[in-house]
C-alpha cells in the first residue's frame, strides 16, 4: 500500500530553526552578559580602591587624654590628595566600640579633625599603645602614643 | 486561474521581520529569569584592619573588612595550608558552621581557635569565602 509522506514546508521549518537560534542566542547573551558585569564590576572596584589607597593619606596629628578615664581625643591630619573617613580605630589591637564624635566625617585635604572616643583598652599613665586608624576604604595609620 | 503568492524576496524579509521581533520579546521575557545566570553577584574583595594571635589561649583575632561591591560568606579557614573544623572558627561570635554574611562596607571579628600555636612563630592564615573570594594574612603570635 502506497503512503504519501508529507514534511513540514520550507517556511515553517525556517521558523524553527531560527527560532531556535534566536533562544538560543538569547540565553547565551543573558549568561555571558551577567558573568563579564559581574568580573567589570569587580575590576572596577579594585581599581578604585587603589587609587584611594594611593590618595588616601594621613596621620595622627596629636593624641589627647584627660589623665582621667579612657576617653581619647584624636585629631587626625589628611594631607593626601583625596578626601576620606575615618571608619574604625584599634588600640593594642582592640576595635573600639563607642565613639564620641568624629567617626565617619569627612576630612578634606590638608585638614585636621578630631575624633572622640572610648577606649577599649585602660590606659595608665606612662604606657604605650599602638593606635591603628582606619579610613572607610581601609587604608590604615598606625601611631604609637605614650600616654601622659 | 493562475494564483500568484508573494515573492521569495519580500517572503524572506517577512520572516526576518518576524523573528527579530520574536526574538526580541523572548530576550525582554526570558531576561527576568536568565539575566543573572552567569552567577551570584560579583566577587567580594576583603581587606584586614587588624590581627593578633595569643599563643596561650591559641587564638588568633582578625578584623575583616569587606571593601567589595556585595556581602561576602566566609566557607574554609586555613592555616599554614591546613584546613580547620569550621566550629573552630567564629564570625561576629557566630560558628562557621552556620553561614554569617559580612555586608558590604562592614567589618567583621573572626575569631580562629587553633592548638599548638607557638609564641613567637608566625603564621599565614588564610580565608575563603563561598564565592572564592580569597584573604591571605600572617600574624605572629604573642
Amino acid at each position: 500500500m502506497f503512503m504519501k509522506r508529507r514534511g513540514v514546508s520550507e517556511i515553517i521549518s525556517t521558523i524553527i530553526i531560527i527560532l531556535i537560534v534566536s533562544v538560543s542566542g538569547s540565553l547565551l547573551f543573558a549568561y555571558s552578559s551577567g558573568f563579564f558585569q559581574e568580573q567589570q564590576d569587580t575590576v572596577l572596584r579594585e581599581s578604585e580602591l587603589s587609587v584611594s589607597h594611593a590618595e588616601e593619606r594621613f596621620r595622627v596629628s596629636t593624641v589627647l587624654w584627660n589623665g582621667i578615664d579612657d576617653d581619647l581625643n584624636i585629631a587626625v591630619y589628611s594631607y593626601g590628595k583625596a578626601d576620606l573617613a575615618i571608619d574604625d580605630i584599634y588600640i593594642d589591637g582592640v576595635r573600639v566600640q563607642t565613639y564620641t564624635s568624629g567617626r565617619n566625617e569627612v576630612i578634606r585635604t590638608t585638614k585636621i579633625e578630631r575624633i572622640i572616643f572610648t577606649s577599649p583598652v585602660t590606659i595608665t599613665m606612662g604606657e604605650s599603645y599602638t593606635i591603628n586608624i582606619v579610613s572607610s576604604n581601609g587604608v590604615s595609620e598606625i601611631d604609637n602614643w605614650e600616654a601622659e | 486561474m493562475e494564483r500568484k503568492g508573494v515573492s521569495t524576496y519580500i517572503s524572506v524579509l517577512l520572516l526576518i521581520v518576524v523573528v527579530i521581533a520574536g526574538g526580541i520579546l523572548i530576550y525582554g521575557y526570558t531576561m527576568g529569569w536568565f539575566g543573572r545566570l552567569g552567577g551570584e553577584g560579583e566577587m567580594g574583595i576583603l581587606g584586614i584592619d587588624e590581627v593578633s594571635a595569643d599563643g596561650t589561649a591559641n587564638t588568633v583575632t582578625a578584623y575583616v573588612r569587606n571593601l567589595g561591591g556585595s556581602s561576602v560568606t566566609i566557607d574554609n579557614v586555613y592555616i599554614e595550608g591546613v584546613l580547620l573544623v569550621d566550629a573552630n572558627t567564629t564570625v561576629n561570635t557566630v560558628a562557621l558552621t552556620t553561614a554569617t554574611a559580612i555586608d558590604q562596607s562592614s567589618v567583621a571579628t573572626v575569631v580562629i581557635t587553633k592548638g599548638g600555636l607557638d609564641p613567637g612563630t608566625t603564621y599565614e592564615v588564610k580565608l575563603v569565602a563561598v564565592d572564592n573570594t580569597q584573604l591571605v594574612f600572617s600574624v605572629k603570635a604573642d
